[in-house]
């Protein structure tokens, strides 16, 4: 079967603007992506693996498009793009209920009109698909656990249908037994739903678990792709030997 | 068999902020042998931190009651004077957290904040003594051009180069105790693995007996001797870290070591 | 607002504000005397029942006067804080959310505002425009923009970077439906803060406006026009000043105490 990419990056290189000398200059530009290059099937889980600042948000943040300083090609192959984000803390407005939160997603969406019945229908069948309860849409986001709160971000990310999937290491700051779970739960969303998801991530095992491919950056570049049990048994770049051995999967 | 040189009984720690009581840390026992490295691992909540700020002696709030005895060159932390509680506190007994950014003071150079215990414990070193030895802790911690890292300032640093930096500054008077309170967690996993390798060689060097307290099953393996467990305020499970880890007894401790994504690099 | 602050301080303010609204409301339909009536058979007489708070100099009467007065000062003191609310919510939001020039210049402005006395703002509007409530209520409103417009500039700014903005504008969400469908409900609990001491801030701006003589003119009087009037007989007759002055205290006090609620 041919699988068709979601999205393709050729020489993809990525600019930011720098410390702003003066209010009347304009800031330095600075290079945050060097010639990145990938595909991303339809339909498989890709990860992106590094450490802090090698510019895996970046890439991120350029795919659903808050960054647009770049040159080279992204071709994005599909209409709309989520994301999670990794604080569960922050990503859900303290002050609104999670019926709110989830029904804002609907009233803004620039696809199409939901009237009052048809988000109420949708809102629940979303809450049914993360596995929470549908008495939650009262509640707000301070009463709920970390888990419970990822879940709901995962939720609202779905609210639209997209096609892709952004998690930006949305397990990291979970407890252990509650990443098991968040994971179990991105998995079978990935089946059940045939969303494609970047998955973004520092830990390397996390990677192992859920990923088809990976890709390795370290300062702006992608050091290494493949598929995680091929790479983690002959790892080809230095770094990427040298991150497992970081993370205890190798000698 | 080496000396013990802490032993915590049926510590208790009590928060009073809500209408009812709320039990934070139950009946948590803990000796400490001289050179050795206990791992206190659980998620959040498991009171695993409240312990270790107990027996640091930094725990000292109004709506929080404390029972039980915590005894340490025979004085009992809890019930000591606070006079004396402050001579063991970083200078015996000293301690490094999980974020490098907020625990140096940003407006005080590296070298001020290394010298710091010095100046309170040992009044009598000399200045260039002073430097001298902040110097050579700040080398012994893996630093390199120690004469410019001693007069930067925290924002200067990397995340790693800081929580190197707090290592020195809680080694600098040669406790008998670290605690270290999830310092890597915060940190990148290549750098987290030079901290733990930092910690194992403290530990044999200076023989100074390490809490590791941790949410990582990994890096405990990795670095402790013995481990204690910890769930909702109770230690459910403690003992040798390998029978720990290849022999787990209660559920939780198995329910953790199979929350890591095991991986098999065989065919 | 739910009343989920349950604290002394918020029923405290709540049941002083209460009777001090009570107060000024029953007055607008009905005061014991016309409270510009004069009679010169009982000019300064003491508290009786006849007179609760006794009569002033020209034999009107001080608690009908005392509750007319009350309103013109809250009247004064909710224009203002309703115009500073107003304005400094949206200057705040504005320059906040979208930061930059606009920010840099807005913000100057208002350091520049903030700088300036609001009693001598008051008297170039009140030299500009002539004496009268509006003019002193436009004034102080202006003066009363600053404080309002960085509160919430602040809170802006600690909210613009959250992640369930970036989700929102993911999402498709406009900048101004982010800004006060998002972000404002966040702020909810500082500017009701900030609205409650700001009517205590303008009670006593206007009390120590109208002292020096701007702001309501005679015969009406408020608060603390009326403070001023009874100062040459605060010796003989001191009910004429503990009047007003009793129900300017109970103003401040009762707002601060809900103030003090509300931030708990």
């Amino acid at each position: 079967m041919q699988e068709e990419n979601i999205l393709e990056a050729r020489n993809l290189n990525v600019f930011y603007p720098g410390q702003r000398k003066s209010i009347f200059q304009k800031p330095e530009k600075e290079q945050a992506l060097f010639d990145v290059s990938f595909d991303m099937k339809e339909g498989e889980v890709l990860g992106l693996c590094g450490e802090s600042g090698c510019g895996k948000s970046t890439l991120a943040r350029t795919i659903v498009g808050i960054n647009t300083d770049y040159t080279g090609d992204l071709n994005k192959r599909f209409e709309s793009v989520q994301m999670v984000f990794q604080d569960p803390y922050g990503s859900l407005n303290p002050a609104r209920s999670i019926g709110w939160i989830l029904e804002e997603a609907l009233r803004v969406d620039p696809k199409r009109t939901w009237t009052k019945e048809e988000r109420k229908k949708r809102v629940l069948t979303v809450l049914e698909q993360v596995e929470l309860p549908a008495d939650f849409i009262n509640r707000k986001p301070s009463e709920l656990s970390g888990g419970q709160r990822q879940r709901v971000s995962i939720g609202l990310a779905l609210m639209q249908s997209p096609k892709l999937l952004i998690a930006d290491e949305p397990v990291s700051a979970l407890d252990v037994t509650i990443q098991v779970q968040v994971l179990q739960l991105l998995q079978n969303l990935h089946k059940n739903l045939g969303l494609s998801i970047l998955f973004i991530s520092h830990d390397l095992r996390v990677v192992y678990q859920i990923c088809d491919h990976v890709l390795i950056m370290k300062e702006g570049r992608i050091v290494e792709s493949g598929i995680p049990k091929e790479m983690y048994k002959r790892p080809k770049h230095p770094y990427t030997e040298e991150l497992l051995v970081a993370a205890g999967i190798r000698e | 068999m080496s000396d013990i040189i802490l032993t915590v009984t049926d510590l208790n720690i009590t928060f009073h902020d809500h209408n009812a009581p709320e039990v934070a840390v139950e009946d948590f026992d803990l000796t400490l042998e001289q050179g050795e490295i206990v791992g206190i691992v659980g998620e959040s909540g498991s009171g695993k931190s409240l312990s270790a700020l107990a027996i640091a002696g930094l725990l000292n709030r109004h709506t929080l009651t404390k029972t039980g005895r915590i005894i340490f060159d025979g004085q009992d932390l809890l019930t000591c004077n606070r006079n004396v509680l402050r001579g063991y506190q970083g200078d015996e007994i000293s301690m490094i957290f999980q974020e490098p950014m907020t625990s140096l003071n940003p407006v005080k150079r590296i070298g001020w904040q290394v010298e710091e215990s010095l100046r309170i414990h040992q009044p009598e070193v000399t200045k260039e003594e002073r430097k001298a030895r902040c110097l050579h802790m700040l080398e012994a911690v893996g630093l390199h051009e120690t004469e410019k890292v001693y007069r930067m300032f925290p924002h200067e640093l990397s995340g790693g180069m800081r929580q190197r930096v707090m290592i020195a500054a809680a080694m600098i008077g040669e406790p008998k105790i670290l605690i270290a309170d999830e310092p890597t967690t915060a940190l990148d996993v290549t750098v987290q693995k030079q901290i733990v390798d930092l910690l194992i060689e403290i530990n044999e060097q200076k023989h100074t007996s390490i809490i590791f307290i941790s949410h990582d099953l990994s890096l405990v393996k990795q670095l402790c001797h013995r481990v204690l467990v910890m769930r909702k305020g109770e230690v459910v499970e403690s003992g040798d870290v390998d029978s720990v880890f290849y022999h787990p007894q209660h559920t939780y401790t198995r329910k953790l070591i199979s929350a890591i994504p095991q991986i098999s690099l065989e065919d | 607002m739910k009343l989920k602050h349950r604290n002394r301080f918020f029923y405290a303010g709540l049941i002083i504000t209460g009777i001090v609204l009570l107060l000024v409301l029953v007055g607008v339909v009905y005061t014991p005397y016309d409270p510009t009536a004069m009679n010169a058979q009982e000019k300064l007489q003491g508290a009786s029942f006849r007179h609760l708070m006794g009569t002033d100099n020209m034999g009107r009467d001080i608690f009908s006067r005392v509750l007319y007065g009350s309103r013109i000062t809250l009247l004064i003191a909710t224009g203002t804080v309703a115009l500073g609310a107003i304005a400094g919510i949206l200057i705040g939001a504005f320059t906040g959310y979208y930061g930059g020039r606009l920010d840099e210049v807005l913000m100057r402005v208002m350091d520049a505002l903030f700088a300036f006395p609001s009693i001598l703002l008051a008297l170039v509007f009140v030299s500009l425009f002539g004496t009268g409530t509006w003019q002193v209520m436009l004034a102080l409103g202006v003066a009363f923009i600053p404080s309002f417009s960085r509160i919430v500039r602040s809170e802006f700014l600690r909210c613009k970077n959250a992640d369930y903005v970036k989700s929102a504008k993911l999402q498709g969400a406009s900048s101004l439906r982010i800004m006060f469908w998002h972000i404002m409900p966040n702020c909810k609990n500082v500017i009701l803060s900030a609205i409650l001491i700001g009517f205590n801030n303008a009670v006593l701006a206007e009390a120590g406006l109208s002292f020096l003589g701007i702001g309501a003119q005679p015969p009406y009087a408020s608060l603390g026009k009326m403070l001023s009037d009874a100062q040459q007989y605060m010796m003989t007759l001191p009910v004429y000043v503990l009047g007003p002055g009793l129900m300017i205290f109970s103003m401040v006090i009762g707002f601060s105490f809900l103030g003090e609620g509300v931030r708990e």
